[in-house]
């Protein structure tokens, strides 16, 4: 088999390490492809040959999912495919490559005074990777999401075809949105080879406010009176101590962050307090222990926060996005079947983000599996009949 | 002979049996089965395409909904929803026959969460309706299609509509969190999630746009958004449409984003301006830009200075900024009405929509102007300029079949123009039938394969609005044969 993937991406490109594991199988090759065109032909050799395959990106969602339901696999490493990064600063979109970092692109886009939603948080992290997973920012709300930023993907599919969906146009409702099915799918349906993404203008302004609470209710209701006055800040509640600190980010021109400033809870701090609670965000938790997720609406968070301590221990919610209605809470690994219950009795979604070591985790990836779980294991089997990508990482097994 | 009438009353015999068993499902008020009576539903806002349901269902709640369809799949007889008719690509019109269901009278609001800021509605509650009841609560819903007053929030989330303000805003999907969908079966299930936290494939992504082929919406949760503090609204006027589209470059490389970024050639401001929509457009002007933007009150001060500077610096005739809310109202009234207004010209308008990358639509639109005029035909245009998307206007009549022919052609061309400047077919009036044999012209036999894929999971004996949106393989050959070879045209 190794020499078909050889004669797609040269031999130097294909290696076969001695005991490698990922997603809980073992790595029978890395196999490196170059280009769109590489990346399907490898797909449709896996197929053929009935081979599980894992694309990766920069890696550092690898801990994000279920184990495969496989023994072994080929890990389908996508950094080659980082030649093409074209931003178009007068239209506002960027074409990139999927391998292309993130780092990277935040570094051109901002030479260029652009930006875009994809979030270099995590060191190393890709276009293609960040796309597959849809990973929430710090930054995050319900209407700043990355799906509503993309506009275009190539994508390889299981059958070998190298596909296009969406355009490089800002506004298209030209045939089914494949982008956005695409969008957070974890590779199950198909490998991300280039996407074209909005360019937006790099905020003029940034500025934090910060206030501190005795308690985490008293955040809370701090928040949630914010939340009416309707300000569009970003929002973080960070665990300090017995009490609370609520931070709000504002991005935008100078006049309009004034004028949220002068109306904003708390009192103006640097920026580092932002950039403190984003490498936190991205710090893996240590042996043991498991970053989870859990979603439901803003209203909600105060719920989850006080549900996540009863199930986890009190120091297990670490970080609030009230606005985008999420909790990511740092907790004990033999605790996390406990959590995902939790989630699932109060409404909410569960996620467990990553989780260092080999154990087992008592639940699934993604908690209680969504309602809609025939149709998408239909698709699955459509799109991929031989489960081949990434077969069983996804929710529920898929 | 003989033969053929005994089918045919056979076939009236089953008509009949279906219509009646729809009459006795729960909460269907009315069916309608007479031709006389269907007469208006044989096509949507695109008339150049016309075809005759069977019958006409008017369920008002999910369960008939579900009911109706299921009786369809029994009799094996496909269905096409339809919100208030107001689409532009012929995605309502039953080409097939099958069961016209009207999803018009399902249209309440189920839920207004003013802390989370959505809102749970039925499919057919019309798009304005959601605003003007949150408006007390200083919400309202975002995307705004010009036939707002009578468009369906359905019929939006099944063409992914957009409106002027989108170019802020997004077009329908970005603010749908949930979706209660009945299948071609007739089961009902849950895409997405009201807190927009929705694991696994996103399906409520993949059945927004999906114009009705893929099920049929029975309640919608959307996202609202906060009043802005302030709203400006500006007018400008140029000389060239080449410099209306510099004063357009030129606010977004400032980094300014509008609500609205708008754009009017001549024909249109003299449709507008002769009609009872007339807004005080100069009549001077070779193109208008209406700019608005929105937010806190000193922002939108500075960002309105800055614009009037913008469009002065690129030679712009007049600048002239709304003094209050009737004034503005005005401005926008004429901007909708533009449609209407085209009626003066003609019996019949067809509406194009394609969409370019911004910075071509100078040489796109004087293209389109000129394939237009070398087959006799004179085109209005209206430009949601800031994102890209036009709209040429032709206006007809239909009894003439040789200006239909025409017509048919220059609808084809301005595709073909647009998509070899980069663009696509549809910016936010899909694909329906108008545009379904030219999807060939963007997407290779693999990426139709792809979405054919996705329909077959929802609708595998293709009784959802079949014959729409995706051409079948043997189409796209026929209308293009460069289809065989596939020129990479997006990527």
């Amino acid at each position: 088999m190794g020499d078909r993937f050889e004669a797609i991406v040269g031999a130097e490109h294909v290696s076969r390490p001695e005991a490698q594991t990922l997603c809980g199988a073992r790595v029978e090759a890395i196999v490196r492809p170059a280009s769109g065109a590489e990346v399907a032909a490898c797909l449709r050799a896996a197929s053929e040959s009935r081979l599980a395959l894992v694309p990766v990106g920069g890696g550092s969602k690898l801990g994000f999912g279920n184990p495969l339901d496989t023994r072994a696999c080929i890990r389908l490493e996508l950094g080659r495919l980082r030649e093409h990064a074209r931003l178009d600063p007068d239209e506002g979109v960027a074409e990139l490559d999927a391998g292309v970092s993130l780092e990277a692109l935040a570094r051109s886009a901002a030479a260029l005074g652009k930006t875009t939603l994809l979030d270099p948080l995590h060191a190393g992290a890709t276009v293609g990777g960040a796309i597959a997973v849809d990973p929430v920012s710090p930054e995050a709300s319900l209407d700043a999401r990355l799906r509503n930023e993309l506009l275009g993907l190539e994508v390889a599919l299981a059958n070998g075809e190298l596909t296009h969906s969406g355009g490089r146009v800002v506004k298209n409702v030209t045939g089914f949105d494949l982008v956005r099915l695409y969008c957070g799918s974890f590779g199950a349906l198909g490998v991300i080879t280039r996407a074209i993404v909005r360019l937006r203008a790099a905020p003029e302004t940034v500025a934090l406010t910060r206030a501190s609470f005795a308690s985490r209710d008293a955040a809370f209701e701090a928040f949630a009176q914010a939340l009416l006055a309707g300000p569009t800040a970003s929002a973080a509640l960070v665990a300090a101590g017995g009490g609370a600190e609520l931070l709000f980010r504002f991005a935008g021109s100078a006049a309009e962050v004034d004028a949220q400033l002068a109306r904003a809870p708390g009192d103006p701090v640097p920026l580092a307090a932002w950039s403190r609670l984003r490498t936190e965000l991205a710090r893996p938790p240590t042996r043991g222990t498991a970053r989870v997720r859990l979603g439901a609406r803003p209203s909600d968070v105060a719920v989850l926060c006080r549900g996540l301590a009863v199930a986890a221990g009190e120091a297990a919610p670490e970080l609030a996005l009230p606005r985008a209605g999420i909790v990511f809470g740092r907790v004990e690994t033999r605790a996390l079947a406990e959590v995902a219950a939790f989630a699932e009795r109060a409404g909410a979604t569960f996620a467990l983000e990553c989780a260092p070591g080999a154990e087992p985790a008592g639940c699934d990836a993604f908690g209680a599996p969504p309602p809609a779980l025939a149709l998408m294991r239909a698709l699955k089997a459509r799109f991929d009949p031989a489960r081949v990508l990434s077969p069983g990482r996804f929710v529920a097994g898929i | 002979m003989r033969k053929k009438s005994n089918a045919s009353a056979l076939a009236e015999r089953a008509v009949g049996a279906l219509a009646d068993r729809l009459r006795g499902i729960r909460d269907v008020v009315e069916v309608l089965d007479r031709s006389a009576e269907m007469f208006a539903y044989e096509s949507d806002g695109l008339t150049l395409e016309r075809g005759a349901p069977l019958c006409v269902a008017f369920p008002t709640t999910t369960e008939a909904l579900s009911a109706v369809v299921r009786a369809c799949h029994d009799a094996g007889v496909p269905f096409v929803p339809r919100g208030a008719g107001t689409g532009l690509s012929g995605g309502a019109t039953p080409v097939t026959g099958g069961v016209l269901i009207e999803c018009s009278r399902m249209n309440r609001i189920l839920e207004i969460d003013a802390t989370n800021r959505t809102a749970t509605v039925q499919p057919g509650l019309v798009n304005e309706h959601l605003s003007a009841a949150v408006r007390p609560l200083g919400l309202y819903y975002a995307p705004d299609p010009s036939s707002q007053s009578a468009c369906t929030i359905g019929g939006n989330v099944a063409e992914n509509s957009g409106g002027p303000h989108t170019l802020k805003y997004g077009t329908t999907s970005p603010h749908v969190l949930a979706l209660e969908v009945v299948l071609p079966n007739g089961e009902v299930v849950q895409l997405g999630r009201r807190d927009g936290h929705a694991h696994g494939f996103d399906l409520r992504g993949v059945f927004v746009g999906s114009e009705g082929t893929l099920g049929i919406t029975s309640a919608v949760t959307v996202r609202l958004v906060p009043q802005a503090e302030s709203v400006r609204t500006l007018l400008a006027s140029f000389s060239t449409l080449v410099a209306a589209c510099e004063a357009v470059s030129a606010i977004i490389a400032r980094g300014i984003v509008p609500a609205a970024l708008e754009m009017m050639d001549d024909r249109t401001i003299a449709a507008v301006e002769a009609s009872v929509y007339a807004a005080g457009y100069p009549a001077d002007a070779r193109a208008v830009l209406l700019v608005e933007v929105d937010g806190a009150y000193a922002a939108v001060e500075h960002e309105r200075a800055e614009i009037e500077s913008l469009c002065r610096a690129r030679g712009a005739l007049e600048v002239r900024v709304a003094r209050d809310d009737a004034e503005r109202l005005a401005l926008w009234r004429g901007r909708k009405g533009a449609f209407g207004a085209m009626g003066r010209l003609a019996p019949d308008l067809y509406v194009h929509d394609a969409v370019v990358p911004r910075t071509k639509l100078p040489e796109v639109v004087d293209a389109i102007n000129r394939a237009a005029l070398a087959r006799g035909i004179v085109i209005a245009n209206i430009l949601h300029a800031g994102d890209g998307n036009l709209h040429p206007n032709i206006s007809f009549d239909r009894r003439d079949p040789e200006q239909l022919r025409a017509i048919k052609e220059v609808g084809a061309e301005i595709l073909r123009i647009c998509v070899a400047a980069g663009g696509a077919l549809s910016g936010e009036h899909g694909i329906g039938l108008e545009k379904r044999d030219h999807m060939c012209l963007l997407f290779s036999e693999a990426d139709l394969e792809a979405m054919r894929w996705v329909h077959d999971v929802f609708d595998p004996q293709d009784r959802c609005n079949p014959g729409k949106q995706i051409p079948s393989p043997r189409a796209c050959t026929e209308s293009n044969p460069r289809h065989r070879g596939y020129a990479q045209v997006s990527f």
